[in-house]
Formats: C-alpha cells, sequence, structure tokens
C-alpha cells in the first residue's frame, strides 16, 4: 500500500490531543446539564455562585471542543480553554473543601488531572513539531509570533515566520552568554504583559497580526524596560531571518564562495620599466 | 513552510522487499534488486580503497536481545547477518566489523555471544569500549564516538522488523541510536534539545551509511511474533524505513525519527520493488498509547524505573 510523503502533516500528540479535547469539551458540558438538572447533589452550593461555577465549566468545554476542531488553527480557543479550565478545577476544589461535599471534590480533582493531561499533550505536540533547543515550547511559540510580527513583508518574506524562530532558537542554543537567560525573561513578558497594554488580557501568540503589531508599535516609542524589549524582538528577529542562507540571497548577499572573482580585477597590474624603454628622440 | 524541504533525487530510490524459500536466498536476492554491489563498488571508489584495504561497519540490531530467542523477533536474526559478512569476505573486503554499543551495564559482546555471533571472518566491537571525542555538529556538537563506525568506509545498517512503543517501529534509522557509544541512553540521547530522533538523524549526517537492510523474516509486532518472510534493502535508510510503515499500514511520518529523516532530506521518490501487500495480522502500538508514553518521557525517571537500559532500537 503506497503512502504519499507528507512531512507537514499532524504528529501523534496533535492528533491524540484533538480526540481528546473534542471529549473532555463534551463531558465538561455534560457536567454543566447534570448541575443544572440536579443543582442540590452536583454544586457545592445552589446559588447564584453555584450557576457561575457550572458555566464557567461549560465555557472551558465548549472552548476546548472549537480547540480540538484544529489545535493548530483555534490555539487561542485552547489557550482561553485552558485557563478557564483550571480556573473551574480550583474553584470547584476549593468550594467543595469549605463546604464540605465529596462530590464537587472529586469533580474538581478529575478536571485537574485532566487538565494536566491536556498541558502535557501539548507541550508535546510542540516539541514534537518544533523540537526547540533553547525555548520552551511556549516562548517558541511567541517567539514564532515575534517573528510574523516583526518580519513584515507582506508576502514577500524569504523564509516563513516559523523557520526564523527555528533558526533564532538554534542560535540561541549555540550561544554561551549570561544574556540568554534574559530573552527568557523578555518573551514571557512579552507573552503575558505586552497584551495587556493594548487591553487584551490574552496571551501574545494568542493574538491575530494587526493586534500583535498595535503591542509591539506601542513598545517601539516607549522608553524604559519596555524600549529593551523592542531592541530585544528586533535583535531576535533579525538574527533568525537573516541569518538564514535564502534571506541572504534575498536582499542581495552573495557568499563569498559563490561569488565570480573578476569583478574586480585582482591581477597584478603591470607597467612597463620607464628607464628600460627605449629612449624616443624627437 | 511548504517548499522548504530539500529537492527530491532525480531517479527513484530502489527500496526491495524480497521473499524466498528461505532467509538467506531471501537476503541475496534483496541485496542484488537494491543495487548492493554497485552501492559497495561506489563507496569504495569514494574512498579511494581497494577491497582488501577497505573496512566496513554492520550495525545489526543486536542490545535489544535480553535472551536468545528462536526465531529472533526481537533482534537481528544472527545468521543473516553473518551470511552478509561472508558475502562481503566473498567480495574480498579486508575487514569487516559488526559493531553495537552498549545499553546499560551488560557488554556487547556478552549479548552477541549469547545469540549466537561466531566472531568468523569478522569483529565484534563494543562501540562503548572505544569512545572518542568527535566533532557531530548539530544537537549532538562534539560528544563520543565509536572508533570502528567513525573510521569505516561502508556503514551498513541491518535492523529488525518490529514494533516499537515510542515510535511505532523501529527501523534501520532508529537502529543507529545504536552507533552512539554512551551506555546511558537516556541520558545522553533523550530529552529536550537532542530528542532521540534528532541524535539518529546527526549521526547519519555526519556518518552517513551507504546501504540499509531489514530482517523481516519474523517480526516482532506488538506483543506478538509473527513470520512475515521478508528481507527489505534500499541504499536510503529513510526510503527503507518508509516502507517498513507502509507494509505495516501506519502512516510513517508518525514515527519521529522517520519525520526527522524527511525534514532533514525531504521527500524521497521511491522504486518500490517486490510485494508490497501489508503484513498479515500485523498489530502496532495504538496512537493513544505512543502520545502517552511520549508524555512519560518528559519524566526520565519513570522510564529509568520501568526499563533500566533504555533505547528506541
Amino acid at each position: 500500500m503506497d503512502h504519499p510523503m507528507r512531512a507537514y502533516g499532524p504528529n501523534v500528540y496533535e492528533i491524540v490531543l484533538s480526540d481528546y479535547l473534542a471529549g473532555l469539551g463534551a463531558a465538561l458540558v455534560a457536567v454543566t446539564i447534570a448541575a443544572a438538572i440536579w443543582p442540590a447533589t452536583v454544586l457545592p452550593d445552589a446559588t447564584l455562585g453555584g450557576g457561575v461555577l457550572a458555566g464557567l465549566t461549560a465555557g472551558a468545554g465548549l472552548l476546548l471542543t472549537l480547540a480540538g476542531a484544529g489545535v493548530r488553527q483555534n490555539a487561542a480557543a485552547l489557550d482561553v480553554g485552558i485557563g478557564l479550565l483550571g480556573g473551574a478545577a480550583l474553584a470547584w476544589l476549593v468550594w467543595g473543601a469549605i463546604e464540605g461535599g465529596l462530590l464537587p471534590i472529586l469533580v474538581g480533582a478529575a478536571l485537574a488531572v485532566l487538565l494536566a493531561l491536556v498541558l502535557g499533550l501539548r507541550r508535546r505536540s510542540i516539541r514534537a513539531r518544533f523540537k526547540p533547543r533553547f525555548l520552551t515550547p511556549r516562548q517558541f511559540q511567541t517567539m514564532v509570533a515575534v517573528a510574523d510580527t516583526m518580519i513584515d513583508g507582506d508576502g514577500r518574506e524569504a523564509i516563513a515566520a516559523i523557520e526564523v524562530a527555528i533558526n533564532t532558537d538554534h542560535l540561541l542554543a549555540d550561544v554561551k552568554s549570561p544574556t540568554t537567560s534574559e530573552i527568557r525573561t523578555v518573551l514571557i513578558l512579552l507573552e503575558w504583559v505586552l497584551p495587556i497594554l493594548i487591553l487584551r488580557p490574552l496571551p501574545f501568540s494568542s493574538l491575530g497580526s494587526f493586534n500583535r503589531r498595535r503591542a509591539v508599535e506601542r513598545v517601539i516609542g516607549a522608553k524604559g524596560l519596555f524600549r529593551d524589549i523592542a531592541r530585544s524582538l528586533k535583535v531576535l528577529s533579525c538574527a533568525g531571518y537573516y541569518g538564514d542562507q535564502r534571506s541572504m540571497r534575498s536582499v542581495g548577499y552573495r557568499p563569498f564562495d559563490e561569488r565570480a572573482r573578476g569583478a574586480v580585477d585582482q591581477t597584478p597590474a603591470e607597467y612597463p620599466d620607464p628607464f628600460l624603454s627605449p629612449v624616443r628622440t624627437p | 513552510m511548504a517548499g522548504t524541504l530539500t529537492p527530491p533525487p532525480a531517479r527513484p530510490v530502489p527500496v526491495a522487499i524480497e521473499t524466498a524459500a528461505d532467509a538467506f536466498e531471501a537476503l541475496d536476492r534483496a541485496l542484488e534488486r537494491a543495487g548492493f554491489e554497485d552501492v559497495l563498488a561506489a563507496a569504495l571508489r569514494a574512498a579511494k580503497k581497494e577491497p582488501a584495504d577497505a573496512r566496513v561497519a554492520i550495525k545489526p540490531n543486536l542490545m535489544a536481545a535480553r535472551k536468545p530467542e528462536d526465531p529472533p523477533v526481537s533482534y537481528t536474526d544472527p545468521q543473516l547477518v553473518e551470511h552478509l559478512v561472508g558475502r562481503l569476505r566473498a567480495s574480498g573486503i579486508g575487514d569487516v566489523a559488526v559493531v553495537e554499543s552498549r545499553i546499560g551495564r551488560r557488554p556487547v559482546a556478552d549479548a552477541a555471544a549469547s545469540v549466537g555471533y561466531s566472531g568468523d571472518g569478522y569483529r565484534v566491537v563494543d562501540l562503548s569500549d572505544e569512545m572518542e571525542p568527535f566533532e557531530y555538529g548539530g544537537v549532538l556538537g562534539r560528544s563520543a564516538v565509536g572508533r570502528t563506525w567513525r573510521d569505516a568506509d561502508v556503514r551498513i545498517s541491518f535492523a529488525k522488523n518490529k514494533a516499537q512503543w515510542r515510535t511505532f517501529y523501529t527501523g534501520s534509522l532508529a537502529n543507529l541510536l545504536g552507533c552512539l557509544p554512551e551506555p546511558d541512553k537516556l541520558a545522553h540521547y533523550s530529552g529536550p534539545g537532542h530528542e532521540p530522533s534528532e541524535c539518529c538523524r546527526t549521526i547519519l549526517d555526519a556518518l552517513p551509511v551507504a546501504f540499509g537492510l531489514v530482517d523481516a523474516w519474523h517480526s516482532g509486532a506488538w506483543k506478538r511474533s509473527l513470520r512475515t518472510g521478508a528481507i527489505l534493502a534500499s541504499p536510503s535508510l529513510l526510503a527503507l524505513d518508509w516502507v517498513m510503515g507502509e507494509k505495516m499500514e501506519l502512516d510513517p511520518a508518525l514515527n519521529p525519527v522517520v519525520r526527522e529523516a524527511l525534514y532533514r532530506y525531504g521527500r524521497v521518490p521511491l522504486d518500490r520493488r517486490g510485494d508490497q501487500t501489508p503484513w498479515q495480522k500485523w498489530r502496532s502500538p495504538s496512537v493513544a498509547g505512543v502520545a502517552l508514553s511520549g508524555v512519560l518521557a518528559d519524566h526520565p525517571w519513570l522510564l529509568r524505573r520501568r526499563e533500566g537500559g533504555w533505547t528506541i532500537q
């Protein structure tokens, strides 16, 4: 049976994560429906607060269902879904402990375990896809978003943002310098703090390209810490982009080995010795 | 990302899948059909060596043998390896070595003797005993190499056809992990920044392998043995492992080692020669099981406790 060679198909973790999210999303919605039918049994307290908790769980379920429809395409839904699921698990556990209800505690514990599996699968899926050497999977995603934002060639880029991020990651892995740990800090700040400046409390890598650009423009003109962040972003992106042979060629650079020797004739010029030349008399 | 792979080779790469009355005949036919003699001659020309001066290293799957099996389903059949050695010696090759590295503490010589390697006409080399520093580049950087594997003029990977719990199946590419000589494979050739798949690809890049073979006479399907009655051969390890996956009715790109090679070497046009029918009654690990084992691999102490000596060969 012939199988066509495909290099960029989903990896095994993405396939399992996708199926798992679809099932988990449906299960969370089912828990919410059960809470609506038997509020006194399922919820820690059948009040407005209990309703909000059930709603939080349902929201996580819907977002995770959406994420399960395409883990690469719906990464933002996965981010927010994971956040809601974490919040819901914590709320079930704490509230159950305060009210002394066994079922809410069990639900909270189960949600925590399920969340850990989502996180583990997601982490491995990114590692299996990109194999980052220096950056963590989350930092790598941030770096892809940075490259996509900073290398704004309107479709004329010589290499894709993912390749820029891979180049930068490999470069950082080879560099032995104390500043590399600061780069990690920059990427963390960028991922979680910078979007707040433009009133988008979401991870930087989950924003669309327009809003990422707006966030970066905010720091380009800023002073102090944010100016340092802007400089770091420029260095990281340029190193990854212009460090690639294809990008070098796209801007006209030719490696020395490939250059023709004859653009400038470097052979020593020979001039006749004026003392040996025959004396011409008028 | 599309279009960034290495351009495919101009000519399709042959992959022979040979069946016969006995395994030795199948091996001979597979070698012939995949053009082994031409590959060997070209490799010797490139090395500027006469056959009598040439050094050939064969890497079978050997250290997976925890105990002798009859028939062997988890390691390459030693009789087939010795048959290949005999052919090489008949071609006038002066020095043939069967190489492996330790997994954990068990010496290669012990494992080789226990499964029936005689050492007649060849050397059994423990690469862990002859470690020297070497610049691999990539994820391995400067790390240990086995001298015999490094210095060989012709390298051959002779793998076993079997299922594997982390990669679905292990083939001629994963077999190269055993050419990396550090005995603690889990510590040196696994984890973020140096995944096993990257390590296999890096050693292949640094020390190219001229020819690949797969002993699929008896195979290790998932938790069972199966008589599959074939030998596979190809000058391209990627092509060979791809066809292995096809025979198991798997998407070979799900195997991380194959995928890594695909990223590095690009798509290979295949010239499949022989019976392409999938193995009957073959069973592979489940997708969920492989994914879960990968998640657990983030916690190496779990693997260490479970397996002792760890490998993906």
